[in-house]
Parts: structure tokens; sequence; C-alpha cells
């Protein structure tokens, strides 16, 4: 059953990518989309939550028609994941007490970004991992972003929010990663 | 190494043997040792190189899943410090088309980049020896999916050098090994050979002057120190027993002198001796020639006996019939003088005539071939040549002959032969040979009983006459058995018995017949002798 799950897994990364690598060079923006939705899912391995953590994994998005949310909402396989994958839409940014309840990530396009603030942040658990677009994004007291730096993205810490996060990204991932502030 | 038979010394032997096996036992000791630490060494530096290449893969997954061959780069670096590794490759396989290609790499300082192995990423991801390299691939797997390869390729020089320097050290202490065995063995060989070279000295001069009273001196080895005093206590007893035998000599030289007087006396004694014994021997063959001479004399007296009571009869009938006659032609004359002559008394004188001048004619007849039978036994057997001669009628005349004897018991003589039987022989010696068995039976054989049993019987059988002559007597004493044919053999001796018979016997069939003759043994039931002898022909 396990190997029947991992199979699973992995024929759904694969078929992140390869829809990335499908998608025509002047879909640029699509294609950040995409890799930022595999980035995502792909983090969500390399991340320890407290206990208790939920029974699924919840990536909560605010944007339902574009984005990553999208993307990821329209992958089925992400729900038989081990453990499963639930996506999430909120369509009120001032509901933390369920944000911090239901979700594991919370995904910030640009757009919500421009509407939230550094007391937002705040109300927001440490157990829970916020991921934005822009280094401002973690200026501002988020933990990750993921931004575009030529035909790729890299990803990007608040070192001082991880420091404060009681959830836990493996060392190799870190050794990856770029820290802001430096 | 020497052949067995071939001489060696014991220094050669010594050194040779110890050389060898040293020799070997090194040899074999230091190959097994250094192809043991060679593979050793070998196989840490596989397994040290393949776990480089785990780590390398395991830290590699993150940047491959993340699209980071930057990082991956700078990680690689890190690898400066490992100077068995000279190139590491990393690859990537494609999530969409599957397929393998670079990602990136990492070139040791001074080593020259190398083309892509992406042909070569196939498991089993054995590692393999390329010249002074080694080539190690491991999968980068991720959640038990391979995501890339990664590839070093490793710097064997220091292990090569590592094994020539084994190799020079080793060859190195085995030789002086072999040095410090030969010198050892020179010492050892030394210290052995000189006390056997000593001893052997000693010996030969023992053995050349005769001087028995030196000694071996003691040495330092303990087999040797037995050895000499082996030598020691020889020589003390082959020198004492030297004297023993000088002083033995002496006596013996004396014993010697007294014994050749002896002995010169003995022998004048012993010719005297023996010549008193010639002389008596040439007496006692005189002896036995004039007994023999005897014997015969008495076996032709025998036979003339019975020759001459043989003829009596027919002669005393010839006799008695002309007398007769002599009187009826008295008678008849007497009548014709007388004219009283009648014709019947001439008729019955001249048939009375006629049956008185057959019986003289039958008798003188019968008498002629009486003494012409006789007259072939009668010959000179040494000068008889063979004749043919009827062996029948032979033994008939010699039964004829020995009538009388025969007629006075009431023995019974068979004779089992062919009456027509003709063969080329003597019958002077068959005649005396054929009486003296049958006189010796009627004589020794049948003194307790009345009525004997004597046969003889004849056979032809390639070129050799058989006569099987047996009879039912008592038989030959078992103390004279193996001497019967012997002269003066005899169990009637002061009776009468020569003990000539059997041994004239003998010497008719060997030497007149060249034949043989044999008592068979029959125990107490009578004899039993087979007479063979050769005859020219047969009818």
């Amino acid at each position: 059953m396990k190997s029947i799950n991992l199979l699973f897994n992995n024929s759904l990364l694969i078929a992140l990518f390869c829809s990335l690598l499908l998608i025509p060079k002047n879909t640029y923006a699509e294609d950040i989309t995409k890799v930022r939705s595999a980035f995502i899912f792909k983090l969500s391995k390399f991340i320890t939550f407290p206990a208790p953590s939920l029974s699924n994994m919840n990536f909560c998005f605010f944007d339902k028609k574009q984005g990553p949310g999208k993307f990821l909402y329209n992958m089925e396989g992400l729900k038989s994941q081990t453990p499963p994958i639930s996506i999430i839409f909120f369509d009120d940014i001032d509901k933390t007490t369920e944000l911090n309840q239901g979700c594991n990530i919370i995904y910030l396009n640009e757009n919500i970004q421009s509407k939230i603030d550094k007391q937002w942040i705040n109300k927001i658990s440490s157990k829970v991992v916020v991921i934005g677009e822009t280094l401002e994004f973690l200026d501002l007291g988020g933990l990750v972003a993921l931004i575009p730096k030529g035909n790729k993205v890299r990803i990007f810490i608040n070192k001082t929010k991880l420091s404060q996060s009681q959830v836990k990204i493996e060392s190799r991932l870190l050794a990856l990663v770029k820290f802001h502030p430096q | 190494m020497p052949r067995y038979g071939q001489i060696i010394s014991i220094k050669k032997a010594l050194i040779r043997t110890v050389m060898l096996i040293t020799a070997f036992c090194l040899i074999l000791s230091v190959s097994v040792s250094t192809y043991l630490d060679i593979e050793k060494q070998r196989t840490i530096t596989v397994n040290k190189l393949t776990t480089y290449a785990d780590l390398i893969a395991f830290n590699a997954q993150i940047s491959l899943l993340f699209d980071d061959e930057d990082t991956e780069e700078t990680r690689l670096k890190a690898f400066r410090a490992v100077k068995e590794i000279k190139n590491i490759h990393i690859y990537k396989i494609d999530d969409f088309t599957n397929k393998t290609s670079f990602f990136t790499s990492y070139n040791a300082p001074n080593t020259p980049p190398i083309p892509a192995k992406i042909n070569n990423l196939q498991a089993p991801f054995t590692p393999k020896s390329v010249g002074s390299y080694i080539d190690v691939i491991r999968p980068i797997m991720f959640e038990e999916i391979i995501q890339g390869y990664v590839y070093i390729r490793g710097d064997l020089s220091a292990l090569n050098a590592y094994i020539k320097d084994k190799l020079i050290i080793d060859v190195s202490v085995a030789f002086s090994v072999l040095i410090v065995v030969f010198i050892l063995s020179l010492r050892i060989q030394r210290r052995l050979s000189k006390p056997i070279e000593g001893l052997s000295a000693l010996v030969q001069d023992v053995s050349k002057n005769k001087s028995y009273d030196v000694r071996a001196p003691q040495v330092n080895v303990l087999e040797l120190n037995q050895l000499s005093h082996s030598l020691n206590v020889l020589f003390s007893r082959t020198q004492a027993q030297l004297e023993r035998q000088k002083k033995d000599e002496q006596e013996i030289r004396l014993l010697n002198q007294n014994l050749e007087e002896k002995v010169n006396h003995r022998t004048i004694a012993l010719k005297e001796a023996n010549q008193e014994l010639l002389n008596t021997l040439e007496r006692m063959h005189q002896y036995q020639n004039q007994i023999v001479e005897n014997e015969k004399m008495a076996s032709l007296g025998q036979m003339v006996a019975g020759v001459a009571h043989e003829v009596n009869t027919p002669i005393g009938l010839g006799v008695t019939g002309s007398t007769l006659l002599k009187d009826k032609l008295s008678e008849i004359k007497s009548a014709f003088d007388n004219k009283t002559l009648t014709s019947k008394q001439l008729s019955r004188f001249i048939n009375d005539g006629i049956e008185n001048l057959e019986l003289v004619y039958r008798s003188l007849n019968r008498a002629a071939e009486l003494i012409s039978s006789f007259k072939q036994v009668a010959v000179d057997q040494d000068t008889e040549s063979n004749l043919m001669l009827n062996i029948n009628d032979l033994i008939n005349e010699v039964l004829l002959s020995m009538k009388a004897d025969i007629n006075l018991t009431q023995h019974q003589v068979i004779i089992e032969c062919p009456e027509s039987l003709k063969i080329q022989s003597k019958a002077g010696p068959l005649h005396q040979i054929l009486q003296n068995l049958i006189e010796n039976s009627l004589i020794h054989a049948f003194d307790e009983k009345t009525s004997g049993l004597i046969t003889i019987k004849v056979e032809i059988d390639e070129g050799q006459c058989q006569i099987n002559y047996t009879d039912n007597g008592k038989g030959v004493p078992a103390n004279i058995r193996n001497r019967i044919f012997d002269p003066f053999v005899t169990t009637r001796r002061g009776e009468g018995g020569s003990g000539l018979g059997m041994h004239l016997v003998y010497n008719l069939v060997t030497q007149a017949l060249k034949g043989r003759i044999s008592l068979n043994n029959t125990g107490s039931t009578g004899v039993n002798f087979i007479i063979t002898f050769p005859i020219e022909g047969e009818i």
C-alpha cells in the first residue's frame, strides 16, 4: 500500500514537472505559477510541523481564480498524498483564527500581500508557514518567499521569523535557500 | 635437489633444505599477505568512494528537486580536500522525457574535465577500474524514485603507490630474512659438520692405522656427543677384542702345531687302515664275483637238472621202446631161425615194431625239441644277439624247465600273454630273469601256503615290453624293500640263500636287456615286479 502511495505521490510530482515543461515560453507568468505550485508542494515534504498537527496537510489560498491555488486545486491526486493534501480557499484575510486552526501553509500572492500588514502576520500562528511572492513580504514578517530569478524560482526565508517559528525546515533545504534580510 | 641415491654432503643438504623451505614459506606468506593487503586497500578505497558517492547523492536530492545546480556545484567544491576524487558528475533524469542530462560537475585542481558518462549510467552500479582510476556510479533516489546519478572518478595512484611500496618492503624483508637464514644455516651447518668431520677423520685414522687406543673428543652437539661416546665404546671393545684375539691366535697357533702332529700321526694310521680296507674290499669283490659265479653255476645246475629231468622221460621212453623192439626182434629172429615163424607172429611183430618205433621216434623228437629250446637258453648272455622269439613259448619253456619244482607244490602259474606274440629280444636273460623270479616266489613267498598263485602278464606298448610279475605270497619285508636289488640281501641267510638272485635279475634287466625293474609296494599281499625293456620289433 505504501509503495502504491509513493508511486502515486511521485507520479504527481512528475505530472507537475511535465506540465511545467509543456508550458510555452510566452506564457511566462503561467510557468512561474506552476513552478511556485510545485515548490509549495515540495517544500511541504521538507517541513516538519509541530504536534499536534492536522490529520491533513492543508494548503490555504485566497485566490481561487488564478495562481498556485487554482493550479493545485485542479490536481486531484494531491488529496491522496500521505498525509492527504487539502486545498482550502479563504475569501477573507481577517479570518485569522480559522486560518491558524485549519492551515499548515498559507500562500499569499502579490495582490493579497498588498492587503496585509505586520499586525496581520503577527496574528498568524508560528505553527503555520506563510509563503509570499516578494522580498517585501519577508520584510513584513513573512517566513518564505518564492521569487523568480531569470527563468527559475528561488526560495527566500526570513531567518528571524524562522527562529521564532515552531516549524522545522530540513537543513538540506536551508542549504539551498537564501535568507532575507542577509 | 639431489635425486635419490645421489651422494650429497650434509652441508649442502642442510643449507639447501633450509633455504628452500624458508624461501618457499616467505614467498607464500609474502604473496598471500601482499595480495590480501592490496585487496583490502582496494576495497577500502572503493568503499570510501562509494560512501562519498552516496553522500553526494543524498545531498543532491534537494538540488535536483529544486533545480539548483549552483548550490550543488558549490557544495561539490567541498570535495577538494578529498585527494582520491578527481571528477564528480551529477546527472538529472528529465521528468517528462525520462532522459538523462548533465546537471553539474566538479573537477579536482589540475584535473582535466572528462566527457559525460550518460551512456554508462546503468545498473548494476559496480565500481569499475579504468587504468589508474576507478569509476563509481550511484543513483540519486528520492522517495524510492531515481532522480539522477552521481558519477565519481576516483584516483588509484595512491593505491598503486601503496602497492609498489608494499611490494618493495615485502621483497626487501623477504630478502633480508633469506640472508639472515642463510647466515644462521651456515653457522648451524658449521656447528654440526665440524664435529662430524672430526669424527670422520678419527674413524679414518683408526681404520688406516688400526690404532684403537685413540678416543673421540666430546662435542657440544648432544647426538654427536652420543655418537662420539659410542665410537669410544666401540674402539675400547675392539681394542679388547683384538687383544683377546691376539691371545687366542697364539693359543690356536700352539693348538694347531699339536693338532698337526696329531693329524700326521692319524693320517699315517688312516692310510694304513685305508690300505687294509682297500685290500679287504678287493677280497670282498673277489668273493662277490665268486659268489655270483657260484650263483650262476647253481642256477645253471638247476637248469641242467630240469633239462635232464625233462629229457629223461622221452629218452627213457625211447630206451624202453627200442629195448622192447630189440626183444621182439630177438624173438622173431629166433622163430625165423627155427623156421617156426608164423604169418600171424610176423604180423604182430610188424604192428608192435611200428608202435615201438613211433614211440621211440616221438620220444626222441620230444627230446630233440627240449634240447633245442634249452640250447637257446644256454647260449652266452653277454654276447647273445637279439632273436625273434615267441614270448609265450619262452615262458612255457621256463615253466617246463622248472616243472619238477613246481609239481612238488600245488602252486598255480597263470600266463597272460598273447600266444602268437613275438618280440625281438634276448632269450637267455629273459629265461634266467623269469626263472629267478619264479624260484624266489617258490622259495620265499609261499612257505606258509599250500597253494599260491603266480601271474605273469606281458604287454607291448610303444616299443616297450612290460612284464608284470605278481604273486600272492607274503611279500617283501619292509626293512629290505628299498634294497631288494642290492647284492647279498636275503631273508634266509644261513639257510641256503645267497642274496644274489634279485641282484642278478637287476643286472640282467638293466645290462643285458637295457631295461628297468621296479618293485611296487603291495604291503604284505605278495610282490609285484614291473620289468620294462625295449624291443626292436614285434609281430
